[in-house]
């Protein structure tokens, strides 16, 4: 990212834990797909009469290649994935790997916040923070691949200022 | 004297049984449907009818509201009883509903809204006029008698009437609008999902459609395609003709008798021709301004400005009717630029329109929109060409060319369009954005008032060096965010980001 952060931010940290989430879901999710396209150009090549040899390797390719891009996509998107807290301002989450987006999320407009951990998460420790504003459209911004802890104690540490400021 | 009880008027039950009726209309007319072999089976229909009626009745009577010295009382309920307080500072709106039998009977339904948005938080149906107003003037003494020590003298300037709109104006509205061919669209889906009234629909356009079909292979036989052509051009310029009547039409329904008043710092909107709807909203709980002109808008010297409030309804709760929608939506439905501009002061002191150092989006702008449609035109053009080849070329390739050509120098005249009307302003704390080719949309939003920031890069942008400006505010469509700047140039996007980030955090 080009821009600069504020001399005052500092980097949240992500658990390698988030990395092999993302490697399963979208590993799978690749194979899954190939797995679904390869069967349909098997069918197509039977119908077309090619020898069977051929007709597994069409099946597999897609597969494969399907799979080993979800795998490294993961990679991508877990290296660009940045959250940044702005004492006494905000947060900023980078995410994006072709499609990529700066969420400025500002302390003073914080509605509620939660922890949230789903049964992976449990395993390895992990839990999302949730920050939810009073917009309407981009309302809620997920931090995922914190330590627990830390998790919690961000949201100690922005709730009494989210409570000053609405008083 | 203000500690008092009071009740809704003796009318309410009617109106209480017409929604209870609604609700009940399903298995009432099952058990008539079912039930018509037996012999008495009106008796048995009126049974549950006259439970209902009852209930209502009691319903009613017990429901009563205290205006107290720091909140709204509302106790309801006839065994399970409900007490509600609803302090006057989370009141934000009252707005009032009055169909045509309201009307007839003098009497008005008011809502009570809070800042929570969604259902509203208290409901009175029915009151009688005085009784209504009488309501509206205590609540608006008591906000008004709280924060009094903020706000200096507030000696409740008259109420003054910002905009209105007569019949002629009305009628360019309905000219303008498209109403009538939703309207038509919405009949039509609802046609179409019904069996019966699609068989019937059928039955009666099935010899329409016969006859138009014979009267073409009679003229195409003698050869008489200009006629034809005519009589074509003909049926199309009604059937428009007839869809901007229905418009029209409908225009008069919502809009008549359209007045935006303001009232210290309340705006107050009433319109309708049968049934009529007030509706109000706090200046500073305004969060988005839209000004719309849309071609035709342009050809009448006209435009619309729409506005979205914090914690409204907004986009749940549509009417596609003759009777307008509940929730402050727009400021002006139809006003000359002059007029909007002079509306949206009252709104932002701050804005000054003639001062407006309007600067263009980053020069990529035009290879973005470009690209952005090729994407999707041109493998659509090849997919064309390939089926044209498959069937030995039915449009000689010449022609294919041609259009694509043509359509080449339509997009980039479009492109350009754009680029060249595409500009944001700021004076102050104020964020303008200008849009559009066919339709122009400027859109307004103060700093202070937005919730959140982000930018956004696709590849393809990332390629030009430009980025996404986003932002929401409260209140706005769930559909699309209130503020989507695309094609800033990187630089310009952060110091922009910036100066708003800022401007959040001072705001409190």
């Amino acid at each position: 990212m080009s821009s600069l952060p504020a001399p005052t931010a500092t980097s949240l940290p992500k658990l390698p834990a988030l990395l092999t989430v993302w490697r399963y879901v979208y590993a799978s999710t690749g194979t899954i797909s190939g797995m679904v396209a390869g069967a349909v150009l098997a069918w197509m090549c039977a119908k077309l009469g090619a020898a069977s040899m051929i007709l597994y390797a069409f099946a597999l390719l897609p597969t494969l290649a399907l799979g080993a891009f979800g795998f490294l996509y993961a990679g991508k998107k877990y290296s660009n994935y940045q959250a940044e807290l702005h004492a006494d301002q905000g947060v900023v989450l980078y995410d994006g790997v072709w499609w990529r987006t700066e969420a400025w999320v500002p302390i003073a407009r914080l509605q509620h916040i939660d922890v949230s951990q789903g049964p992976l998460d449990r395993r390895w420790g992990m839990a999302t923070l949730t920050l939810q504003t009073a917009g309407t459209h981009d309302h809620a911004t997920r931090i995922a691949g914190l330590p627990v802890a830390r998790a919690h104690a961000l949201r100690a540490a922005l709730l009494p200022q989210t409570r000053a400021r609405h008083e | 004297m203000s500690e008092q009880r009071r009740h809704l008027h003796p009318l309410s039950s009617i109106f209480l049984l017409g929604s209870a009726l609604r609700q009940i209309a399903l298995p009432l007319g099952a058990m008539l449907f079912f039930g018509r072999d037996a012999n008495n089976w009106e008796a048995w229909a009126a049974l549950p009818v006259l439970g209902v009626g009852a209930w209502t009745v009691l319903r009613a009577r017990f429901f009563h509201y205290e205006v107290g010295e720091s909140e709204l009382l509302v106790r309801e309920g006839v065994i399970d009883r409900a007490q509600k307080h609803i302090p006057f500072t989370r009141i934000q709106g009252v707005s009032q509903r009055r169909i045509l039998l309201h009307r007839l009977l003098g009497v008005t339904e008011v809502r009570i809204e809070s800042a929570a948005g969604g259902k509203p938080e208290a409901v009175m149906k029915v009151l009688s006029l005085p009784a209504a107003a009488e309501l509206e003037a205590l609540l608006r003494d008591k906000k008004c008698a709280a924060p009094a020590t903020l706000s200096g003298p507030t000696a409740a300037p008259a109420s003054s009437v910002l905009h209105a709109l007569p019949a002629s104006e009305i009628l360019r509205l309905g000219l303008v609008s498209n109403r009538g061919m939703i309207m038509v669209g919405v009949a039509f889906g609802l046609v179409m999902q019904n069996d019966t009234l699609r068989f019937n629909f059928g039955k009666l356009v099935r010899p329409l459609v016969r006859w138009a079909g014979r009267l073409m292979q009679t003229q195409v036989e003698s050869g008489n395609a200009w006629i034809l052509a005519a009589g074509a051009a003909l049926g199309l310029l009604g059937m428009l003709l007839l869809l901007r009547l229905l418009s029209v039409l409908l225009a008069f329904f919502r809009y008549h008798g359209f007045t935006l008043a303001r009232d210290g710092e309340r705006l107050l909107a009433q319109q309708g021709l049968l049934t009529v709807v007030r509706n109000g909203a706090r200046l500073p709980r305004l969060q988005r301004w839209e000004l719309e002109e849309t071609w035709l808008h342009r050809r009448f010297g006209r435009c619309r400005l729409a506005v979205s409030v914090a914690g409204s309804r907004h986009g749940q709760e549509h009417a596609h009717g003759a009777s307008p929608d509940t929730g402050f939506e727009e400021l002006a439905p139809i006003a000359t630029p002059a007029q909007a501009q002079a509306l949206l002061r009252v709104c932002i002191p701050a804005l000054d329109w003639d001062r407006l150092n309007w600067r263009a989006l980053h020069p990529a702008a035009v290879k973005r929109r470009l690209f952005g449609q090729a994407r999707w035109v041109v493998p659509a053009l090849l997919a064309c060409a390939l089926a044209d080849a498959f069937y030995a070329w039915p449009l000689p390739w010449p022609a294919l060319v041609a259009i694509a050509a043509l359509l080449a120098l339509a997009m980039l005249w479009h492109a350009r369009a754009w680029a060249r009307f595409g500009a944001i302003a700021e004076t102050g704390d104020v964020l303008l954005y200008r849009s559009g080719v066919w339709t122009r949309r400027t859109i307004v939003v103060v700093g202070a008032r937005l919730q959140n920031l982000r930018l956004y890069s696709s590849p393809l942008d990332r390629s030009l060096g430009i980025v996404h400006l986003q932002a929401d505010t409260q209140g706005g469509s769930r559909n699309h965010r209130a503020l989507d700047i695309p094609c800033l140039g990187r630089g310009a996007a952060d110091t922009l980001r910036a100066s708003l980030w800022q401007r959040i955090q001072g705001a409190v």
